[in-house]
C-alpha cells in the first residue's frame, strides 16, 4: 500500500500524540499500578465511557459492520446492537461491585470470588488496596 | 467459566465450515447469528451443568466477600451470616436503570435511522429515547454516589 504524504502526517501526530500523554502523565503514572492503570480512580465518567466504546472498536470495524449492512441489511447490526445490554449490565451492576472489591482487572475480580468460596486468600493486589 | 470459554472456542471453530442446521444456516452454510445462537446456547448449558456438578460453597467462607460487595440476588444463606444486606430496592433500581438505558440507546440509534428514511415511527423512538433518559437520569446517580462512597473507604 502507497502511503501519501498526508497518511503520514496524520500517522505521524497521531504517534506523537500517544507518546506526548505518556510523557506528560508520567509522574503521575508513576507513583502506584492504580494510577498508572486507574489513574487513580478518579477519571470523570465520560471519560471512562469513551475508553469502553473505543476499546470495542477495532481498525476493521467499520469494514465489517459496513460487510454486514452489504451481505444482510441494516437489521444485523442488532450484531452489534446486542452489545448494549452488557453494556448496560457493567454500567449499573458489575462496574459498581468492582468498585466496591477495590480490584483493577476482570480476572482480579473473579478470582477473588472463587478464593473466597474455596476458602483459600484473596488476591494480594486487591487486599493492599483495601 | 474455564470450561465455558473453552466449549466456545470450540464450538465456534468446529461451526465455521459445512455444518447445515436448518434456519440457522438458510444458504447452505451457517451464518454469523446462527453462530451466535449457537455458542450462546452452549455455553450457558456447560456453564449450569458445571455450577451444578461443583461442591458448594461453605457460606461462612463467603462472608467477606459478601460483606464487601452486597450484591444483589439468591445470596440468602450468606447473606443472614453477613448481618448486612445491600440498599433496599437496589436489585429493582438496576433492573428499571438498564431498561432505561437500552430504551435510550436503541431508541436514538432507531430513531436517528428511522428519521434519515423517513419513517412514521420516527418520533416514537425518539420518545423512548426521551423516556429511558430520563428513568437513567433519576436512577443512576444515586447509585454511584452510594459507590463513589463505598470507593473511597476501601482505599
Amino acid at each position: 500500500m502507497q502511503m501519501a504524504p498526508l497518511d503520514l502526517v496524520i500517522l505521524g501526530i497521531y504517534v506523537a500524540f500517544a507518546i506526548g500523554v505518556g510523557f506528560y502523565f508520567r509522574q503521575r503514572a508513576s507513583k502506584d499500578p492504580d494510577q498508572f492503570f486507574l489513574a487513580g480512580r478518579k477519571l470523570p465518567w465520560w471519560v471512562v465511557g469513551t475508553s469502553m466504546v473505543a476499546t470495542t472498536f477495532a481498525a476493521d470495524t467499520p469494514l465489517v459492520i459496513t460487510g454486514w449492512v452489504r451481505d444482510g441489511g441494516i437489521w444485523r447490526n442488532w450484531l452489534w446492537w446486542c452489545f448494549a445490554v452488557g453494556g448496560m449490565l457493567t454500567v449499573f451492576l458489575f462496574s459498581r461491585y468492582w468498585r466496591r472489591l477495590g480490584v483493577m482487572t476482570q480476572v482480579e475480580s473473579d478470582r477473588s470470588t472463587c478464593c473466597a468460596g474455596c476458602g483459600g486468600a484473596s488476591p494480594p493486589g486487591a487486599r493492599s488496596r483495601r | 467459566m474455564i470450561t465455558s470459554s473453552l466449549t466456545t472456542t470450540l464450538v465456534t471453530f468446529a461451526t465455521s465450515d459445512g455444518w447445515q442446521l436448518g434456519p440457522l444456516s438458510p444458504g447452505g452454510e451457517i451464518t454469523a447469528e446462527g453462530r451466535i445462537v449457537i455458542v450462546v446456547l452452549l455455553s450457558t448449558l456447560v456453564s449450569l451443568v458445571v455450577t451444578v456438578l461443583r461442591p458448594r460453597p461453605d457460606p461462612i467462607k463467603l462472608v467477606p466477600f459478601y460483606k464487601k460487595v452486597r450484591p444483589t440476588g439468591a445470596w440468602g444463606p450468606v447473606r443472614a451470616l453477613a448481618g448486612v444486606s445491600p440498599k433496599k430496592g437496589e436489585g429493582i433500581a438496576v433492573i428499571v436503570g438498564v431498561c432505561g438505558g437500552l430504551a435510550m440507546i436503541w431508541g436514538l440509534t432507531l430513531g436517528l435511522g428511522a428519521w434519515m428514511l423517513g419513517h412514521a415511527w420516527t418520533w416514537t423512538a425518539f420518545a423512548a429515547a426521551a423516556a429511558g433518559a430520563i428513568v437513567v437520569a433519576s436512577i443512576l446517580p444515586g447509585l454511584l454516589r452510594e459507590d463513589t462512597t463505598q470507593g473511597e473507604e476501601n482505599r
